[in-house]
């Protein structure tokens, strides 16, 4: 008996079968979909990525009681970031998994994905998908904390010298506003730096820098309008969770 | 079916053919079995048993996987990928498994060469397998896919499954690393 009898007896006897094409071609689309699906994800994870770093108030860092580094660490959008690796490692496999993919460097398929995805959600991030998005997915997830959550856990510390709320009143050199959890307080300020942007009249959400002086009383450093280009106006995004 | 009627086939019709008759997938062994058995005695030190069972294996997994042939690629390239992968694969089970593993010289030759050799030719031919022995597995798999199976850097790309300039990398310091061995243990080509 030559050697190919031999193949050809195993395969008889154990009856092996060509694997049918459709499998294989179903394999195939199934790795396209994941990579497509991934670097969708990872898109939409680096736009929202963005939209946070944009929302973040980078200037008053340096105003903290912690180390800078500290509190970079507190306001990283830990979840968007690691959404944001899982599905590059995920779009990196799957493409791997392309029949031609070896004629590719490793360098060159992690650049594509990271390309892909930058691009992809930079995209998204100028038309304004991310700020939907963030706001839509804070709106589902229960446990999910949002940008705006975090933001506004941040500057409802007045004892830490952060405070934000609505006008109510408008004086000279005197505010008066109710915080987001309902409190009124009155604000003092003199000779300080306003954007011009901002127009300090009732309806308006400010943020305010500075120390707390009695139980209502908060004289101010600082006061930011609450709401930075692209983010959420509070007044009108009353978040409800079930 | 006759030997001479193989001829008639490309490896694609052949392929198309196997599906339906298993003679034609003869054709496709018998068209092979000569170069496979020798790249896989290049690329591992086997008994001539163990080299015809790689042989099989890899033949089965050919069958099994006919309809994943990629059409763009050849069925040369294609099926030595499959060989070396079952080659390395076993060879690297059997060392584990700690057999004695000592190049059989006469067994490589015979497989190697056809044609008859001089007495020189033979000696060259011992020491440039003993060098090749002592590589890491991709360099040897590289510099016999070039010199000994006469493929070019496409082929051998889509045969280990590597970039092209990953190819081209392997090689510098595959032949790097075999003159520095050959200078190591005073082996000369040019005497």
């Amino acid at each position: 008996m030559n050697n190919f009898d031999k193949i050809l007896e195993k395969i008889e006897h154990q009856q092996i079968e060509p694997t049918p094409k459709w499998y294989f071609q179903f394999k195939n689309w199934g790795f396209w979909c994941l990579f497509v699906i991934s670097i969708l994800i990872g898109s939409m994870a680096f736009s929202i990525i963005l939209y946070s770093i944009q929302q973040t108030d980078f200037v008053l860092i340096s105003h903290f009681s912690h180390s800078s580094w500290e509190n970079i660490l507190v306001l990283l959008p830990y979840f968007w970031l690691i959404l944001l690796l899982v599905f590059s490692i995920l779009a990196f496999f799957s493409f791997k998994n392309f029949k031609k993919a070896y004629k590719y460097s490793l360098v060159s398929i992690l650049a594509l994905s990271v390309f892909l995805s930058i691009l992809l959600g930079t995209l998204s991030f100028i038309s304004g998908i991310a700020s939907f998005l963030e706001n839509k997915f804070a709106y589902q997830v229960e446990i999910y904390n949002s940008i705006e959550e975090k933001k506004l856990q941040h500057w409802m510390q007045p004892k830490a010298g952060f405070l934000a709320g609505e006008i109510i009143d408008s004086k000279i050199d005197t505010l008066l506003i109710k915080d987001f959890s309902g409190k009124e307080w009155q604000i003092i300020y003199h000779e300080i730096f306003i954007p011009p942007i901002l127009e300090l009249e009732n309806g308006i959400s400010i943020k305010v820098m500075g120390k707390i002086q009695s139980d209502n009383i908060f004289i101010a450093e600082q006061i930011r309008p609450w709401k930075a280009f692209g983010g959420q106006d509070r007044s009108k995004n009353k978040k409800k969770k079930k | 079916m006759k030997k001479n009627e193989c001829i008639a086939y490309t490896d694609r019709e052949l392929i198309e053919k196997s599906i339906q008759d298993t003679s034609f997938f003869a054709c496709l062994y018998e068209r092979y079995e000569a170069k496979l058995l020798r790249y896989i005695h290049h690329i591992s030190q086997v008994n001539e048993e163990e080299a015809l069972d790689i042989l099989q294996d890899s033949f089965i997994k050919i069958w099994k996987n006919l309809h994943d042939f990629d059409a763009d690629l050849s069925f040369n390239s294609w099926v030595y990928r499959i060989v070396h992968h079952q080659t390395i694969s076993e060879w690297r089970k059997s060392v584990s498994f700690g057999k004695n593993k000592t190049v059989d010289y006469e067994l490589h030759l015979k497989y190697v060469q056809n044609e008859d050799l001089s007495y020189e030719e033979i000696e060259t031919e011992k020491k440039v397998m003993n060098i090749i022995n002592q590589l890491p597995d991709h360099y040897k798999a590289v510099l016999v896919l070039k010199y000994f199976e006469d493929k070019n850097y496409i082929e051998i790309s889509d045969i280990l499954k590597i970039p092209e300039g990953t190819v081209a990398t392997y090689l510098n310091r595959a032949k790097k690393m075999f003159s520095e061995l050959a200078q190591k243990q005073h082996i000369s080509f040019f005497e």
